[in-house]
């Protein structure tokens, strides 16, 4: 059917620290996402999910491992050669205060992209452009010449949204894009994601730590837990029956809103946050999972088909 | 009768800019009844971070409380001094944040940030103090803990953090403990493992007032609930029937979006519109502009608080009240 | 402040897009204006100089040696004869030209070599720094001696000079902003848009820099007065019959106890002019910070 529009392939990230050791960010994931699908990669923490997202736009380049556009290779390539691609991969971040230049206008904002693809022939035409795109963005047109510390939150990040569309990109990786913001504004821009994905034909990594969130958003789950994929499926599969312990426990850890179930039972954790810098043999999750073996130990799990949901752990049937 | 820990009466702050007069705070009150836990909901901009800080008595310039009570264990606040509001912080009423990283002194070892709190407050000698702390820092769940007594904050994850600052809130026994969104930087794993620490805490006979957006979290561990909109109360209930039957429009749709979302439905549900500027006055209730059910005249009169039932009142003039039926 | 208190002081500042910085200094900073007058009113005496006095500023007049103030002469005379007040009024313009225009060139060149060294990294920086790191470590009254010594005095000389010794201060202050700001996520978000990195840096960190980069002009300024004095002073600046503050105060310390007006006067006025200085960049700093809101 379709080819993968993006796939990684074992990336690798390690930061070194300082006398020889490192922090273990991403210790080997493979995915890949389909055309106009979204894939939500759910993780708490220190899981590594942030720094996965920025290799996958090739904005932070792996220690190893490639990642593939369309079948051609966009890990290792130079600037120069990476620039083609820019207008294809795009991001959206998590912080609406953060990624905004602070003494730029809505203008420039949003037309910095189109200026440096040059894409438009007139200023006319540049700002033709960004008023389109301020419409599809669910903003006043009256907005061009503000600065983004007039803005609320919620507008802040529509003005990241227009500028990831505003080169009309294949996919765009949207890293916690609403976790900043309150509930009912939360709403707004996910309907606007949701709309923009039907409209423009999109595909999406949407990079979240919350479930309640993903389940709504994305067509296929990927669970982190430092830095390995722990389990990955379509999404209705994975809040269905989850197989993994890491992903029963995040599961039950979501907060019902009927304060009745307050007293309800719950699975907890064990043990200590391991560290990304000395991650535990075997199994990354065994130190915190209540069903760990000396197997788990010795040995890593790989991801193991069963049924649609592929699943790394050594006791498929605990 | 019950003896209330904290009763907050018509607190009005505001803030003094350049442009005059903000009103942050208007005519806010709120009780919180001794071993009670009360929540306070509400999003950006709606005076919360502002109502625990007017009640610690840490509005700074160009803040100010510019009228009402504040009554902790039957003690007027706003009319004490600086130095006796310090001596009461810590001891009698004291504060959980939001950030740990940031609350906790980065080069001070974890125990003896524990044991300073004590020595501010007591005359306990060194040993004694020493005791008191690797104690609450045991209750709190720190396990190991005369190994990880000399830990850095940099050393534990942010759960154990805020489990410090906890110990530190609580390690002299306070009467009332404000927590400031305390799980919202916390891992979803983590998170539960505080509100139930939380929830423990009127074991001991500390009254807690929670301050979050996420309703999960007020849902779990609240008696009471508060909700506030731009700088007013627009209801309070008890939490069952807060959450059986929201009354104010803001609470309904508050409760409406966070519900969609975990429904299947394709559509999210919003509020629309924006958090109001309180910078720009508003006659009638603040709520209007964003408001499916009001009618004319909610844009000209700010309605008041009134009883619905026993332990719900709601603010809004488009709910009937127990004295119209 | 909490995030929404911010918030609520920075909408409510954000209406007043239009007011003007002078407005704003004037509304917490009164001193910080005085200052600004008080440069400027300098600044006027210099270039109105001429038209102030009737006195030529080296015209010698033996007989009128060492007078006290008086209604002809309003400071006094000095060793030559000359009108105090008039080499005064001419010698603001060499303090000031020496104050400003090295500075502004000193500004330029540590700019660009700061914050390009700050922005690439790497070899290139390391090297740029530890040079700068030389140049600053010398005491720079020293280097500047040194380097008078060699190209002997005179007012463009004495430019060279402090453009030499001055550059490398705020290459490091620049550097250091710019290391900083390279930090925010909207260079990166300029990045992954595929703006090319002379323009994220021309575009984005520039802009961002101007208020520190400001401020250090007019920190900066003072400090020049006072080195241009100080070589003044020690014979290797401005040359007589040339009027300079810092050779008034040279020529006017042999007879400080018959006239010490000689010398007092121009210290007076070195004072003021850096103290007018330095308020005035402590008020800009102060205004021109809040304006990007949260730091």
């Amino acid at each position: 059917m379709s080819e993968a529009l993006l796939e990684a392939r074992d990336l690798v990230k390690e930061f070194p620290l300082r006398r020889k050791r490192r922090v273990h960010a991403v210790g080997g994931v493979s995915l890949s996402v389909r055309e106009g699908e979204t894939l939500a990669i759910v993780g708490e923490s220190g899981c590594g999910k942030s720094t996965l997202g920025r290799m996958l736009v090739g904005a932070l380049a792996p220690t190893s491992g490639e990642v593939r556009f369309r079948g051609q290779t966009i890990t290792g390539l130079k600037e120069r050669e990476l620039f083609q691609f820019r207008r294809q991969l795009q991001l959206v971040f998590q912080d609406p205060y953060a990624s905004l230049d602070p003494r730029m206008r809505v203008r420039e904002l949003i037309g910095e992209p189109l200026v440096a693809h040059k894409m438009c022939d007139s200023k006319d035409e540049l700002t033709l452009r960004v008023l389109s795109l301020v419409e599809a963005v669910g903003l006043p047109t009256d907005c061009l010449k503000r600065y983004p510390h007039e803005f609320s939150g919620g507008q802040r990040q529509r003005i990241g949204i227009a500028r990831a569309i505003a080169l009309d990109p294949s996919l765009i990786v949207c890293d916690e894009p609403v976790s900043a913001l309150d509930v009912s504004v939360q709403n707004q821009i996910l309907n606007l994601l949701a709309e923009l994905q039907e409209e423009w034909g999109l595909a999406y990594v949407f990079i979240s730590h919350d479930l309640s969130v993903v389940r709504h958003v994305s067509d296929r789950i990927c669970v982190m837990f430092l830095g390995k994929v722990m389990e990955v499926g379509p999404t209705e599969e994975v809040f269905g029956e989850a197989r993994h312990p890491y992903t029963q426990l995040l599961l039950d850890s979501m907060l019902p809103l009927d304060p009745r179930m307050r007293d309800r039972k719950r699975r907890t954790l064990e043990g200590e946050p391991p560290s990304p810098v000395d991650p535990p043999s075997g199994c990354v999750f065994r130190t915190r999972c209540p069903y760990a073996t000396k197997l788990c130990a010795n040995e890593e799990p790989s991801l193991r088909l069963k049924g649609n949901v592929k699943v790394a752990c050594h006791h498929l049937n605990g | 009768m019950i003896h209330n820990t904290l009763e907050v009466s018509n607190l009005n702050t505001s803030f003094f800019t350049e442009q005059g007069e903000v009103k942050v705070l208007r005519d806010v009150s709120i009780v919180v009844g001794e071993g009670q836990v009360v929540g306070i909901v509400g999003e950006s901009g709606c005076g919360k971070s502002m109502l625990a800080r007017s009640i610690m008595g840490l509005v700074r310039k160009p803040g100010k409380i510019t009228s009402g009570s504040i009554l902790l264990d039957g003690k007027e606040l706003t009319t004490l001094s600086k130095k006796e509001l310090c001596a009461i912080r810590g001891k009698e009423m004291s504060m959980v944040f939001q950030e740990p990283m940031t609350s906790l002194n980065p080069t001070m070892r974890i125990g003896k940030q524990v044991q300073e709190v004590i020595a501010i407050h007591d005359d306990l000698g060194k040993q004694e103090a020493r005791l008191r702390a690797l104690e609450i820092l045991s209750t709190v769940g720190i396990p190991e803990v005369e190994a990880r007594y000399n830990a850095y904050p940099h050393e534990l994850s942010g759960g154990m953090r805020q489990r410090v600052m906890i110990a530190m809130a609580m390690v002299l026994h306070p009467r009332l403990l404000i927590a400031d969104e305390p799980t919202t930087a916390l891992d979803a794993t983590v998170e539960t493992q505080i509100i139930d620490l939380l929830k423990r805490l009127t074991n001991v006979g500390t009254s807690v007032l929670i301050i979050s957006h996420n309703l999960g979290v007020i849902a779990q561990v609240a008696d009471f609930l508060y909700v506030l909109y731009a700088g007013r109360v627009v209801e309070w209930a008890d939490v069952y029937e807060l959450f059986d039957n929201p009354l104010h429009p803001y609470t309904q749709g508050l409760l409406d979006a966070v519900s969609s979302l975990r429904s299947q439905s394709k559509s999210l549900k919003t509020i629309r519109g924006t958090v109001p500027n309180l910078a720009e006055p508003y006659e009638g209730c603040s709520f209007t502009p964003r408001c499916d059910k009001c009618a004319l005249w909610c844009a000209t009169k700010a309605p008041e608080l009134a009883i619905v039932s026993p332990n719900h009142e709601v603010s809004c003039h488009m709910v009937e009240r127990d004295d119209d039926l | 402040m909490a995030e929404d208190e911010r918030e609520l002081v920075a909408s409510s500042n954000a209406n007043e897009r239009s007011s003007s910085l002078l407005r704003r200094l004037s509304k917490d900073h009164k001193l910080s204006v005085a200052s600004l007058v008080v440069i400027l009113l300098f600044a006027l005496a210099a270039v109105f100089a001429p038209v102030l006095t009737p006195y030529d500023y080296d015209a010698i007049s033996l007989s009128d040696r060492l007078a006290p103030p008086s209604f002809e002469h309003l400071l006094g005379t000095d060793e030559g004869g000359r009108d105090v007040l008039t080499r005064l009024l001419y010698g603001s313009r060499v303090s000031l030209m020496v104050g400003i225009v090295p500075t502004m060139l000193s500004m330029v060149v540590g700019t660009l070599v700061g914050m390009t060294s700050g922005f690439f990294g790497g070899k290139v920086d390391t090297v740029v720094m530890r040079v700068a790191d030389i140049v600053m470590s010398f005491p720079s009254m020293l280097l500047a001696m040194v380097v008078m010594y060699t190209l002997g005095g005179g007012t463009a000389n004495v430019f060279l000079t402090m453009v030499c010794v001055g550059w490398a201060g705020v290459a490091r202050v620049v550097r250091a902003e710019t290391l900083r700001l390279k930090q925010n996520e909207y260079i990166e978000a300029a990045r992954i848009v595929g703006v090319r990195r002379l323009r994220i840096m021309l575009r984005h960190i520039l802009p961002n820099c101007l208020p520190t980069i400001v401020v250090l002009f007019t920190l900066e300024i003072p400090s020049s007065i006072l080195t241009e004095s100080s070589l003044s002073f020690l014979g290797m600046g401005v040359q007589p019959p040339s009027a300079s503050w810092g050779l008034m105060v040279s020529t006017g310390r042999e007879f400080l106890y018959h006239a010490p007006w000689l010398c007092f006067v121009p210290c007076v006025a070195i004072m003021i002019i850096v103290l007018a200085f330095n308020y005035l960049g402590d008020g800009l700093r102060d205004v021109l910070d809040p304006h990007l809101r949260g730091r």
